[in-house]
């Protein structure tokens, strides 16, 4: 038996010593690294890799309060909610292990996915360079200084242990996870497990996500296709701004309402004229579900700062008015009309 | 068969690849930033562009010799006492950006800012931003009649990670703007009218301050006005210093209680507040023969203890320095005179009216000058 035992020993330590590279001197990680960049350049451009969506895992509202993360409180007679991220990191081991595991399954498909915990440290590091070198700041620049992922994955998980059942059985979890497009709003992908069973929260999670994950990559890529196919989705919203002497429904210099040149101006800048109006007040106009092309003729980007670009200068050319482009992201067009040139 | 089912594998394959997106762009950038332009024209439109953005000197203010002092809101809520604080330096800046003629010690006339919370938001985002909104209203006001000569209202936006935080950044989007400098440019105008218009009210509210012996208030009074009021800048001139003789008499014997304290708190070194509180006492007071005996004898006693310690004696170089130390000492003590005076004023005019902002200026006298020693 002992021999038997021996004998097994080294044949496994032979195979292992044979494995690997025959070169005696192993690569590096940045050796071992290989690429073509003049191929990459002169294949076809994929505007999703131009301007690749940036994912994060972030909790939901439920997780957070179930970490002791989110208190709410009343000012001027109203209640809000106060989100205290760190505090969700750091009063559970389980909640970044779990956020770890998620974010593997991403790597797993070659698409890494931001850290939220890396990205609030990064911010805080970046804040404090920055008044170091006395950089100017408004509140809007301070407003928009936080992780802005274009989806966001919302876990929200649950977690029990039996003390009557065996160990390797004894933890319990159930989980959801919703993809959403920050910008319009809408989930492109959602899984949910619930009772799964075995020792630990991490590991019951990574067995789940085997099967959800490819499920929710293939959604995720339908997405993809469904921009490439169609444009970009994205919002527009076209508000009066602060100090304006015209609302949108009075006439401009085309005779005219300026919301009427507006909605014309959408129908035919937009892909197949796919836009729908929710708003139509006085002071703004919102519309959503807007498909804007992806790419100029060139094959540079085309965005929502470039189409709001375009429709700020024709804005100034046609009616007379000053117009700014405030468009933020992947997917929120932000043009206010700031009265007559 | 063979070569039939690798023809079969190889067609799948090929149909199976690459971008669904039939409308395929490959990536040939167009030059879209540079502008056909020569040296010179570049130099012309730099210089054009750069005229734009200049300040517009026509609203640039005229000093009118104008001295205000500032007057921030009180801690209260959010402000807590460093923000009020620093509130107070960007009111100062304003004012020096301005033209007016600077920090005034007295506080006749001040620019105010008082602070109300308008609205406050949440976000949420990661990490969560506090955003908070405040009014702010300003006023250029004569303190001891409350007069409001100007007054320009602005809104400004702080956001941050805590409240307080937003509250520090609002006050940071304090800035000189047209609008203020219109305020100051009226304010500074509306004081000069008003001391050419009121000269025989200006002179009777003086002369009450002295008939009721309050000279410190009559001395806030007269140093308030500003040179080009060239009239009541005169007769405030011609009673100054007959003014200053009854405050110090009438002063004396504080003083001399003052100055014994002083040199007891000074402990055997040389201090600058023994010899102010000496400066106070006028030389026919009959207070002064004492404080002249206390100095020496304080003196003595310090050099005493110098040739104990075996170091130098008073010098007469040392003694100068002192009274020069004693001379600004002297002043930041006339000027609490007066502000506390002019508090006095305003309380008694609060209790009058019935101010609606009652408290607003209470203890003001103190807090102008602990502003003007933080400056």
């Amino acid at each position: 038996m002992h021999y038997t035992k021996f004998i097994s020993l080294l044949a496994v330590t032979l195979m292992i010593a044979s494995c690997g590279n025959s070169n005696s001197k192993v690569k590096s990680l940045a050796e071992g690294a290989s690429g073509n960049i003049v191929a990459y350049e002169n294949s076809a451009v994929n505007a999703i890799q131009q301007a690749l969506p940036t994912l994060m895992v972030l909790p939901s509202d439920n997780l957070m309060k179930n970490s002791g993360a989110l208190t709410t409180q009343t000012i001027n007679g109203k209640s809000v909610v106060m989100r205290d991220y760190n505090k969700f990191f750091t009063s559970n081991m389980d909640n970044k292990a779990i956020i770890s595991v998620i974010q593997n399954a991403f790597v797993q498909v070659n698409y890494p996915i931001q850290d939220l915990e890396q990205t609030l440290k990064q911010l805080e590091t970046q804040e404090a360079l920055d008044m170091v070198d006395g950089m100017e700041k408004d509140a809007k620049t301070m407003l928009l200084t936080v992780a802005q992922p274009d989806m966001i994955i919302e876990l929200d998980y649950n977690s029990s242990f039996d003390m009557k059942k065996p160990v390797n059985e004894a933890r319990t979890i159930s989980y959801t996870l919703n993809v959403i497009d920050s910008y319009t709003s809408t989930v492109i992908s959602s899984t949910s497990e619930t009772g799964l069973t075995g020792e630990n929260t991490a590991s019951i999670l990574s067995a789940g996500l085997e099967k959800s994950a490819k499920k929710m990559t293939s959604e995720i890529q339908n997405a993809f296709s469904d921009i490439l196919t169609r444009g970009r989705n994205v919002t527009v919203r076209i508000a009066v701004g602060a100090g304006c002497d015209f609302s949108l429904n009075d006439d401009s210099i085309v005779d005219e309402p300026y919301s009427d040149w507006i909605v014309d101006y959408i129908k035919t800048h937009t892909v197949k004229g796919a836009y729908k109006m929710q708003r139509n007040t006085d002071k703004e106009l919102y519309f959503v579900n807007c498909r804007i092309p992806l790419l100029n003729e060139d094959g540079t980007q085309y965005g929502v700062y470039d189409w709001a670009r375009d429709m700020s200068k024709s804005i100034r050319k046609n009616l007379g008015v000053k117009a700014t482009n405030k468009s933020q992201g992947l997917g929120e067009i932000l043009i206010t009309l700031d009265g007559l040139k | 068969m063979k070569l039939k089912n690798l023809i079969f594998v190889t067609l799948i394959l090929v149909s199976c690849g690459g971008n669904n997106n039939s409308n395929q762009k490959s990536f040939t950038p167009k030059d879209r930033t540079t502008v056909e332009m020569s040296e010179s024209e570049r130099r012309a439109a730099i210089e054009a562009k750069k005229a734009e953005k200049g300040v517009d000197l026509g609203v640039a203010l005229a000093s009118n010799d104008v001295k205000l002092s500032v007057m921030p809101p009180f801690p209260k809520g959010d402000i807590t006492e460093a923000i009020s604080e620093r509130i107070a330096v960007k009111l100062l800046h304003l004012t020096t950006a301005n033209g007016i003629g600077g920090l005034n010690n007295v506080p006749g006339f001040a620019l105010c800012a008082s602070m109300d919370e308008v609205d406050k938001k949440l976000t949420s985002t990661a990490p969560q931003k506090m955003v908070t909104k405040y009014s702010i209203s300003y006023s250029v006001r004569n303190l001891a009649t409350d007069d409001v000569y100007a007054s320009y209202e602005q809104e400004v936006t702080g956001v941050g990670g805590s409240w307080e935080e937003a509250t520090r950044n609002a006050v940071n989007e304090i800035e000189n703007n047209v609008h203020i400098q219109k305020m100051l440019s009226t304010a500074s105008e509306k004081i000069i009218t008003w001391y050419n218009e009121n000269l025989g009210t200006f002179k009777k509210q003086v002369s009450t301050a002295l008939g009721t012996n309050d000279y410190a208030y009559a001395l806030a009074l007269i140093n308030s006005v500003p040179e080009k009021a060239v009239a009541a800048f005169e007769y405030a001139t011609s009673i100054h210093d007959g003014v200053i003789a009854k405050f110090k008499m009438q002063n004396a014997s504080k003083e001399l209680v003052a100055m014994k304290q002083a040199i007891l708190a000074s402990e055997n070194t040389l201090s600058p507040e023994v010899y102010a509180h000496l400066s106070l006492i006028p030389t026919d007071a009959p207070e002064y023969k004492e404080a002249l005996a206390l100095s020496t004898e304080y003196e003595n006693k310090i050099n005493q203890q110098r040739e104990k310690d075996e170091m130098q004696k008073i010098s007469a170089e040392e003694r100068k320095h002192q009274l020069e130390m004693a001379q600004l000492e002297s002043e930041r003590m006339m000027v609490q005179y007066q502000s506390d005076a002019v508090s006095e004023e305003i309380q008694k005019l609060e209790r009058e009216l019935e101010y609606e902002r009652k408290g607003f200026w209470g203890s003001l006298g103190s807090r102008v000058i602990n502003l003007v020693d933080s400056f």
